[in-house]
């Protein structure tokens, strides 16, 4: 199958912060990609590594087998940004025309901007200018720019951000039927649009926490009992739920992570936490979507983290 | 087509659209401007005529190239726009496109120069039509047409260049001391034309001084296109 998106061992460091830690990924033809991690993870920073307006401190990235900043590369990607990248002043027509015009791939392209617009549902605005426009509308022209050059790679920076019910449906619609023509790559917060959308998926926070096909990622997901607490408990106090087959305990704010090696026994955690004086609201098992892996993986990092920071303080 | 002449044709589509949108307010200061400028050239030449100055030609050319230089000055600076991207959040994207950096810069600068250009044959044109009803001197050269012209572009285009650099890739404080350096610089030496004829004859001393903007601002633009860096204007505008 061929990559059209490859990083490999990326680092990305700004000033004294790094961005980007070893980041190793790869994206094959007619994939939707999705990019997932919290803010500030370094998803916009890939995606400007991918579109070759940034380059790596170290590692390297390749693009449709070539570096990211050449003219003939980026020709191939069609692109839509957080922040839409629009030129105000200009109407939906002007914005197109200026973007195709850059693009220009030969004959009959006023035939494919107002193809474009109707399928993004502004052909009726497209003599107004941008200012006017609300956030969805500047979304969906951001989408029918992005379309423009026929791309063999389409990157969606938030792609639903900002948007109502009707407006994401819109554009997921565009992104079900771009899918048959294109690679996409979708950098996003929402889990369940990921979910509904991406047949592959990456889980960023700095460096990849999980990698590879969603249903590969979804399965590979190992039980996880979750358990409110009433109060605040040491770890010290639940070292005893290792001989009830828990692997690893996760423990923050007041809620608990068991993560369990073979089914887990909430009847004997549940009386585990009775007999030991540890009140809780609620245990229950959870359940094997991308959000509990998310959260499960990000949530872990954090935790390793403060404990690390923790130890080095003592 | 070349990506040059791509390039080329689309920023010239992007900037001609937002010029049309402000077309009565760009030629309203050219008028004005244009008033002040033959208005002030028609009074010291009558100022050397009572000096007893008789030959007025070499003084009206000098005029004459001053007005259009001028004029195409402001016409170039109303439509230079590096601003515009900034405050659109649009630099991403607009590097985001098949183009390299130095090539949408050039475009900018060029589609500015290009209406200075538009400015200038009219305002040249003009400006001898007036001295010739005012002094009954036609005061016009080819040669001299062609020499105000072409350093009227390098000096625009070497401004624009520098301009562009300062705006996008150097922070607000460093843009701000660049821009007014080089914008005295420009300024200068095209009022220093205004200067340079006297009832004495050409000043040599002010025209060396013209020739040290010309080479200073072209030094400045050819150090700014090696520069410009496409990483840290990004990094500059998140800033």
């Amino acid at each position: 199958m061929d990559t059209v998106i490859e990083f490999k061992n990326v680092y990305k460091q700004f000033g004294s912060t790094a961005v980007l830690d070893d980041v190793s990924f790869r994206v094959q033809k007619h994939d939707v990609f999705g990019y997932i991690g919290p803010n500030g993870a370094g998803k916009t920073t890939s995606i400007r590594l991918t579109m070759g307006l940034l380059e790596p401190t170290q590692g390297e990235v390749v693009v449709l087998g070539g570096k990211p900043d050449q003219e003939n590369i980026r020709s191939k990607i069609g692109f839509c940004f957080d922040n839409d990248g629009l030129y105000t002043n200009l109407t939906a027509y002007e914005n197109m025309k200026f973007f195709d015009m850059v693009y220009h791939k030969g004959e009959g392209r006023e035939h494919r901007i107002k193809e474009l617009l109707e399928m993004v549902n502004l052909e009726h605005v497209s003599d107004k200018t941008v200012n006017e426009f609300s956030r969805g509308m500047r979304k969906r022209l951001g989408l029918a720019r992005a379309l423009l050059a026929s791309p063999e790679i389409l990157i969606l920076d938030e792609p639903m951000i900002g948007l109502d019910p009707e407006g994401q449906a819109d554009i997921k619609q565009i992104i079900q039927n771009a899918k048959e023509t294109c690679t996409i790559f979708i950098s996003s917060h929402n889990l369940n649009d990921v979910e509904e959308l991406c047949n592959r998926v990456a889980i960023l926070e700095h460096r990849i926490l999980a990698e590879g096909l969603l249903e590969n990622i979804l399965t590979d997901t190992q039980s996880v009992v979750r358990v409110k607490l009433k109060e605040n408990c040491s770890i010290d106090q639940l070292a005893g739920l290792y001989k009830l087959g828990i692997g690893e305990i996760k423990l923050s704010h007041q809620e608990m992570h068991l993560v369990c090696q073979e089914q887990p026994d909430i009847s004997a955690i549940t009386s585990f936490l009775l007999n030991n004086k540890i009140n809780f609201i609620e245990i229950g098992e959870v359940n094997n979507s991308l959000r509990e892996k998310y959260f499960s993986l990000v949530r872990g990092k954090n935790d390793h983290e403060n404990e690390m920071s923790e130890s080095n303080r003592i | 087509m070349t990506m040059k002449m791509k390039c080329l044709k689309a920023i010239a589509y992007k900037e001609r659209i937002a010029v049309r949108r402000n077309i009565k307010s760009l030629l309203f200061i050219i008028v004005v401007f244009g008033i002040i400028l033959l208005a002030t050239s028609v009074s010291k030449c009558n100022t050397f005529l009572n000096e007893g100055v008789t030959d007025l030609k070499p003084l009206l050319m000098g005029s004459v190239s001053y007005v259009s230089m001028f004029l195409s000055y402001v016409a170039f600076m109303s439509t230079l726009k590096f601003w515009q991207e900034k405050s659109m959040d649009a630099l991403d994207s607009l590097f985001s496109l098949p183009m390299s950096i130095r090539q949408v810069l050039t475009a900018k600068v060029m589609f500015s120069v290009y209406i200075g250009l538009l400015c200038f044959v009219p305002s040249y044109m003009i400006s001898t039509l007036v001295f010739v009803v005012a002094f009954k001197v036609f005061a016009f050269s080819a040669v001299h047409f062609l020499a105000a012209l072409v350093i009227s572009m390098i000096f625009q285009f070497s401004y624009g260049v520098i301009n562009g650099f300062c705006m996008w890739q150097l922070s607000v404080g460093a843009a701000k001391v660049a821009q007014i350096f080089t914008y005295v610089i420009f300024l200068g030496g095209i009022i220093s034309l205004n200067r340079c004829m006297t009832p004495e004859g050409i000043q040599m001393n002010v025209v060396y001084m013209l020739c040290s903007a010309l080479v200073l601002l072209i030094v400045g633009a050819v150090y700014a296109l090696v520069l410009t860096n496409k990483e840290k204007i990004i990094l500059n505008h998140i800033d």
